[in-house]
């Protein structure tokens, strides 16, 4: 666990997680890396009290996303010219169809899928930190896989 | 694929120059914040340690609440009651609130900090929308006071932990609040799930005044609520469904049809004859409880689908499912139409077995792929995950009060956002006076959820949304203007499953609606 405000440690630690999460939930650079800096300068700001590690990187991540939610709802309603697609940025970046597809899923599995096999969360966790019950984390968790599967077998390894 | 997903996405680094630039305006900020407490305060001791603003603890707030009722009902003025928060300006000493302050004369020979139970009349009230339990039968109320009374409170904590524990204590939802009255006091002692008690008393005040200091202890919740159980003879914190036992099995009549079956899969088929009896022998097989399922179950689709096992049976103009989830639950809905094609009546029931894999069990007859995750799942003792999809209703005098949010008529297929004029919310929101959305109106969404291609075929992609930073409600009025849906994307939602369908009575009065939606 960090030192309570410390930041760049905060930010070396979880900087690189929170920065692919918010890109994957904004599909936007320049928005990811403003919603990775508010949650850290609200950590710095509540320095709030951690049962232990994993408590404070789930406490980042919620703060995170709900940052992230935020911002989406935020272009709902006022439609912005500057969205960049994340695909564009996979291809220049990393040239992987996989990412190309979990892009171009909706957010809502999105954000799922990334915290259930990248950050390796179980169910319960995510159901947690997402706010969601845990039968709609499994059931966003199961047509995510299910879509992503059909994304990238017909985008990306057919063509 | 999964790897592969995790491989990639481990690949993303935040660039080093948004990395620094981070760290740069965190240390701004903790720098001001130092300046800042140096400002106000005079001294720069602990600023990191400094404590957190925040509201209330749960605690804190369920007995201001209580409290509150408790005068208000008492007849008492409310002129000048403030919920007192952390972090606002330090309220001056209530001479009206104490805490049990003469600790001796409350204490009981049974060791009870807060006196003995059997002295007083006391209520009992679960969670936020419970209601006070003042009718025990002597014999309970007598049990209730001896457990009480030799229950292990413990000692009182330091207000120091209280706070290291308010502040990890995420899970914090249920309470138990005893009250009771004594020399003109009211008493309140709250027990909360985290373990967490506190209690206060309040004096007859003149105006209502905020509780400003609590006495804490820490306590085994569950030995609490297993005491209680035990001597309530129910679950004090359980949602106050029905569950009717079926006489006979609810699908015989479905079974003994010409049906199709969807077993968690996209298509309706027909299967063989060993399938189709060794599904009917599980089904007959179980013991079927009938339950009030609107609130939670209203988002069911009966469109094949990974997450239902369905049976479709056809005969004539009316169509009956049967439908299944993984576990224990399962619907029936019978649907007539007139010779237009449109429903001219409906039903729905709801079910549940006893066997919570039972839904696994009619995959496992059609060999269909059950992930691990469904076939594994266990259900929580203290929180049953069918209650888990239960949103909050949605109370259509709201609409009338959002007057702090985007109108907006959203056209999806030309794309198109219009705003409403001032003049256009202003009769919008007249279309809703006198709107009572009542529960026996409310049916199934039917239709795979708010802007599904199955939603939009029948109510089409044009609707309004009205919204701001803590509201975000989507209006949709079917095509034939029979239904009315409301999608809740809001804070007051914590599940995905949040579109509420209500028959309508008079579509006249929504004309408006319809005039600028269509």
């Amino acid at each position: 666990m960090l030192t309570n405000g410390c930041a760049r440690e905060a930010v070396e630690k979880y900087g690189d997680m929170l920065y692919r999460i918010c890109l994957v939930m904004l599909k936007n650079t320049a928005d990811a890396e403003d919603a990775v800096q508010e949650t850290f300068i609200k950590y710095v700001q509540n320095t709030p009290t951690f049962k232990g590690e994993g408590h404070e990187k789930a406490w980042l991540i919620t703060v995170a996303t709900n940052k992230c939610r935020d911002m989406l709802r935020y272009r709902t309603r006022h439609k912005t010219e500057s969205e960049e697609l994340l695909q564009g940025y996979f291809i220049e970046e990393h040239d992987s169809g996989i990412l190309e597809a979990l892009s171009e899923l909706d957010d809502k599995y999105r954000i799922i899928l990334v915290l259930y096999y990248v950050e390796d969360y179980k169910i319960d966790q995510i159901s947690k930190i997402t706010g969601l019950s845990v039968s709609a984390v499994k059931m966003r968790l199961s047509r995510g896989r299910k879509l992503l599967r059909e994304k990238y077998r017909k985008e990306y390894i057919v063509a | 694929m999964t790897n592969k997903l995790k491989n990639e996405m481990e690949k993303i680094k935040m660039p080093k120059d948004t990395k620094e630039r981070i760290i740069a305006a965190c240390e701004n900020t903790a720098r001001n914040k130092v300046i800042s407490k140096i400002d106000n305060d005079g001294y720069t001791d602990h600023v990191f340690t400094a404590e957190r603003v925040k509201p209330k603890n749960r605690i804190m707030r369920s007995i201001s609440a209580v409290a509150a009722c408790a005068v208000i009902a008492g007849g008492i003025g409310t002129t000048g009651y403030l919920f007192h928060r952390n972090g606002s300006s330090p309220v001056a000493d209530v001479e009206s609130t104490t805490v049990f302050s003469e600790p001796d004369e409350q204490m009981s020979n049974t060791g009870c900090p807060f006196g003995d139970f059997n002295d007083f009349e006391f209520s009992i009230k679960f969670g936020d929308d419970g209601e006070e339990l003042i009718g025990f039968s002597d014999e309970t109320r007598s049990k209730l006071a001896d457990f009480l009374n030799t229950f292990n409170w413990g000692d009182e904590i330091e207000e120091a932990e209280v706070k290291v524990l308010d502040e990890n204590e995420i899970n914090d939802e249920k309470y138990a609040m005893i009250s009771w009255s004594k020399d003109n006091k009211k008493y309140f002692v709250a027990v909360s799930d985290s373990g967490l008690v506190g209690a206060a008393s309040l004096e007859s005040p003149q105006d209502l005044q905020p509780i400003t200091d609590i006495k804490y202890y820490r306590v085994d919740f569950n030995a609490f609520y297993k005491g209680m159980k035990d001597i309530l003879d129910m679950d004090p914190f359980a949602e106050k469904t029905t569950f009717t036992a079926c006489e006979d099995s609810p699908f015989t009549d479905i079974l003994a049809k010409d049906y199709n079956v969807s077993p968690f899969t996209l298509d309706f088929a027909q299967a063989d004859q060993e399938k189709y009896d060794k599904m009917a022998e599980l089904i007959n097989s179980q013991k079927w409880f009938e339950f009030d399922g609107i609130d939670v179950y209203h988002a069911w689709s009966f469109d094949p689908n990974r997450n239902n096992f369905t049976i479709r049976c056809d005969e004539g103009s009316t169509v009956s499912y049967a439908s299944f989830d993984y576990t224990d639950t399962a619907t029936i809905y019978s649907v007539t139409y007139d010779e237009n094609g449109v429903i001219a009546d409906q039903d729905w029931k709801f079910y549940r077995c006893d066997d919570k894999h039972f839904g696994c069990k009619l995959g496992d007859i059609f060999g269909t792929y059950i992930p691990d995750d469904f076939r594994n799942w266990e259900p929580d003792e203290n929180e049953a995950e069918i209650y888990e999809h239960k949103c909050n209703a949605i109370d259509f005098s709201e609409v009338l009060a959002w007057n702090d949010c985007d109108y907006t008529v959203i056209a999806g297929d030309r794309d198109e956002r219009i705003s409403m004029t001032p003049e256009q919310i202003e009769q919008f929101k007249k279309c809703f006076d006198n709107i009572e959305l009542k529960k026996e109106n409310m049916v199934p969404d039917l239709w795979a959820g708010y802007g599904s291609p199955e939603f939009e075929a029948d109510f089409g992609n044009t609707f309004v949304m009205i919204s701001n930073e803590n509201v975000l409600k989507d209006i949709s009025i079917s095509m034939d203007k029979k239904l009315i849906a409301i999608y809740d994307g809001g804070t007051s939602c914590s599940s995905n499953m949040c579109t509420r369908v209500y028959r309508i009575d008079d579509p006249e009065q929504f004309q408006f609606v319809l005039d600028i939606i269509k």
